[in-house]
């Protein structure tokens, strides 16, 4: 019942950055893949067992090629360092693309901001509003001008008026004045924040704090930073594409408590009937509170209804 | 820019109908019922299922049931158009004469006949009053049979109604709209009047089946089971209502009653059956007949007046899932927003996933 999963082949892999590595993904007979929105990420299934997720950087339009940018993470728990030892020609299975970050439709201006190797859903939508001729401000914020990907890219792209590079390295005056960069709401503003936890809960303060309203605020969690469990009797969910751990208190769901943190999960019955929600589970022992699964699928345990469904085990680490 | 983006929130998990764009979600490895067997003679029957023209007629050696392709290799009229001769049938366009398995054996204005000039023909069965057919790979067809549990249709022991009710609605809809009969207070408040199901059922799955079962505390009856009963409409007695998704072509239906304090001599025990057989013509326009019977004789002055009250009925399931069928049908992009569920679309959903499976089973080996 999930999302088909297909095998793709490793058609290109550059270097972007130092310790981003670049991944152009192709249907091994040269078919065109499922098309995608802007937005959209693939779960990349590992040689290693471990599942990833992974946001897409190309521009929508391309019908024949994913392709994804690959952080080396220090701390990896066989993700990234496993992405980064596979080699041009490799097939890999991924899903197909889905999108938790799409944009809004009645958008007249978008504030695209990005941290790090967020950049990679954050310049997919900046093909997409060139091309339909949305206006855009993209607001680019790395380390050092060596750690930022897709710099090239961007500089010869159509859309290059419109990017704004901000490295913390560099001089003063080239830094992002959040505030100023977000300004005022306005009608039909929206803006999306794509990068690690303390990037995006900076922004998003900002924007608050001047007054954005929730639902003009998009975000897509995508490194984040562990939570202390308080453990008191409720459990913690830990994303495997991020690491982002979120707490769910007892009288909460799982549902609820994503989207607390901001992670949108498909939702319809919010009873267990439906199973609109399903969510694939990679570890832990969920506590089976719905009516969608027979009974061999809930001893089996990989997947569960967060909607209605919670944990025997103190923590379960969830496919989102 | 719009379809793009909000498609991409949700995916269509379930081959229900409202899963996005209209699409053909019916496998073909299953028996459809494609006629009345009364409707099958020596006069070629046509008829669209699954998006395929066919012709069924009885040839004439043994009268045997054939089904064929209704496509005439030559031209593509409908061989349906023409006549049949002895156990051959002829278009009726330039004369083409096939036989019984599809193979064209002659053409009048020349000797020769090309050898691929044939029409497919399909595995069909004579069962329960209606005639069956298999478009699906014929080497699967003999390991099933349309379901036994609709013996009764022809069980001179019973008594049955039935009725053809043409649907302009996706067949789904008319098997959720059965496996829901939390609709019974709202579209047929004034016909059925059964107002107590007004809490989801019990559901059970196997390997194939969904089931739903519903108990009702024991309370008097509404007209349409307390008159053939006997019983009336005042005593209270035990009703257990439920209802079985079958096959994709297969719906049943069941009310068990049980009288705690019979008359004497009267039976304690009731049971009344009902057959939901849809027939996808295609994606949007679904053939429906549908069989109810009880287990005891009734006289021919009742029966005449439950025909077409029972067609009354399924007339306002019509009028609803028509109205569905335009509504979703509008909606191009169709997954802008979830479909919402409720606790009693359970067994809906149940077999929704059956059917999910037969279809991916299907994909993984496709037929013909």
């Amino acid at each position: 019942m999930n999302s088909s999963q297909r095998s793709v082949r490793i058609a290109r892999k550059t270097t972007e950055a130092i310790d981003i590595c670049c991944f152009e993904l192709v249907d091994p007979d040269g078919k065109p893949l499922p098309s995608f929105s802007a937005g959209s990420h693939i779960d990349v299934h590992l040689p290693n067992g471990v599942v990833r997720q992974y946001s897409l950087a190309n521009d929508p339009r391309d019908t024949h090629s994913y392709q994804i940018a690959v952080l080396l993470d220090a701390n990896s728990r066989g993700g990234s360092t496993g992405m980064h030892a596979l080699q041009v020609g490799t097939s890999i299975r991924i899903s197909d693309p889905k999108n938790h970050f799409a944009l809004a439709h009645d958008s007249r201006h978008s504030i695209l901001m990005a941290g790090g190797i967020g950049i990679t859903p954050i310049l997919c939508m900046a093909e997409r509003l060139a091309h339909v001729g949305v206006s855009f401000d993209l607001h680019y914020c790395t380390r050092s001008l060596e750690r930022t990907a897709f710099a090239e890219r961007i500089r010869r792209s159509t859309f290059a008026d419109c990017v704004h590079f901000h490295n913390d390295d560099g001089p003063a005056d080239q830094k992002l004045d959040a505030g100023a960069a977000i300004g005022a709401p306005r009608d039909d503003v929206h803006l999306y924040v794509c990068g690690p936890t303390g990037f995006m809960d900076w922004i998003l303060g900002a924007a608050r704090a001047l007054g954005w309203p929730e639902d003009r605020l998009h975000r897509e969690y995508f490194a984040g930073v562990a939570a202390k469990s308080d453990d008191n009797g409720a459990f913690e969910v830990l994303l495997a594409s991020s690491g982002t751990v979120i707490r769910v208190a007892p009288a909460q769901t799982v549902v609820a408590a994503l989207a607390a943190a901001g992670v949108s999960v498909p939702v319809s019955c919010e009873q267990g009937v439906c199973g609109t929600c399903l969510t694939r589970v990679l570890e832990g022992t969920p506590e089976h509170r719905d009516m969608y699964l027979t009974d061999a699928e809930h001893a089996q345990g990989d997947q569960f209804t967060p909607c209605c469904s919670r944990s025997k085990t103190p923590r379960l680490v969830l496919d989102l | 820019m719009n379809t793009e983006t909000q498609a991409a929130g949700y995916s269509a998990r379930s081959p229900g109908p409202f899963g996005g764009p209209v699409q053909a979600n019916y496998p073909r490895n299953c028996w459809w019922a494609a006629a009345r067997t009364s409707d099958i003679t020596d006069k070629p029957y046509g008829c669209t299922m699954l998006d395929t023209p066919v012709v069924l007629y009885r040839r004439g050696s043994d009268n045997q049931i054939v089904a064929l392709h209704d496509r005439c290799a030559h031209r593509w009229a409908p061989l349906s158009a023409g006549w049949v001769e002895g156990d051959r049938i002829v278009c009726g366009y330039h004369g083409f004469e096939y036989e019984t398995g599809g193979k064209c054996v002659r053409i009048p204005s020349q000797d020769n006949v090309p050898a691929k000039a044939c029409v497919r023909s399909y595995p069909a069965l004579d069962r329960h009053g209606m005639v069956w057919v298999w478009l699906g790979d014929p080497s699967l067809a003999n390991a099933s049979e349309p379901p036994a549990e609709l013996a009764f249709i022809t069980d001179p022991t019973w008594t049955v109604v039935t009725g053809e009710t043409p649907l302009e609605a996706n067949y789904m809809m008319l098997k959720e709209n059965v496996l829901d009969l939390t609709h019974f207070g709202f579209v047929h408040r004034n016909t059925i009047k059964v107002m107590d199901w007004d809490r989801p059922p019990k559901v059970e799955v196997d390997e194939t089946t969904v089931t739903f079962i519903q108990e009702f505390p024991s309370s008097p009856l509404v007209f349409i089971y307390g008159m053939p009963t006997g019983i009336g409409t005042e005593r209270s007695v035990y009703r257990r209502n439920w209802g079985r998704f079958l096959t994709p072509a297969v719906n049943l239906g069941a009310v068990d009653i049980r009288d705690p304090n019979p008359a004497p001599g009267a039976s304690a025990e009731f049971t009344f059956r009902v057959v939901h057989l849809t027939t996808p013509i295609s994606p949007t326009r679904t053939r429906y007949w549908w069989f109810q019977g009880w287990d005891i004789q009734l006289p021919a002055e009742y029966v005449s007046k439950w025909q077409p009250g029972v067609a009354a009925g399924y007339a306002e399931d019509k009028v609803i899932l028509n109205e569905l069928q335009r509504i979703v049908s509008l909606d191009a992009s169709g997954c802008d927003y979830p479909e919402i569920l409720a606790q009693a679309d359970q067994a809906a959903i149940q077999a929704r996933r059956k059917l999910q499976a037969l279809l991916d089973a299907e994909r993984a080996e496709p037929t013909r």
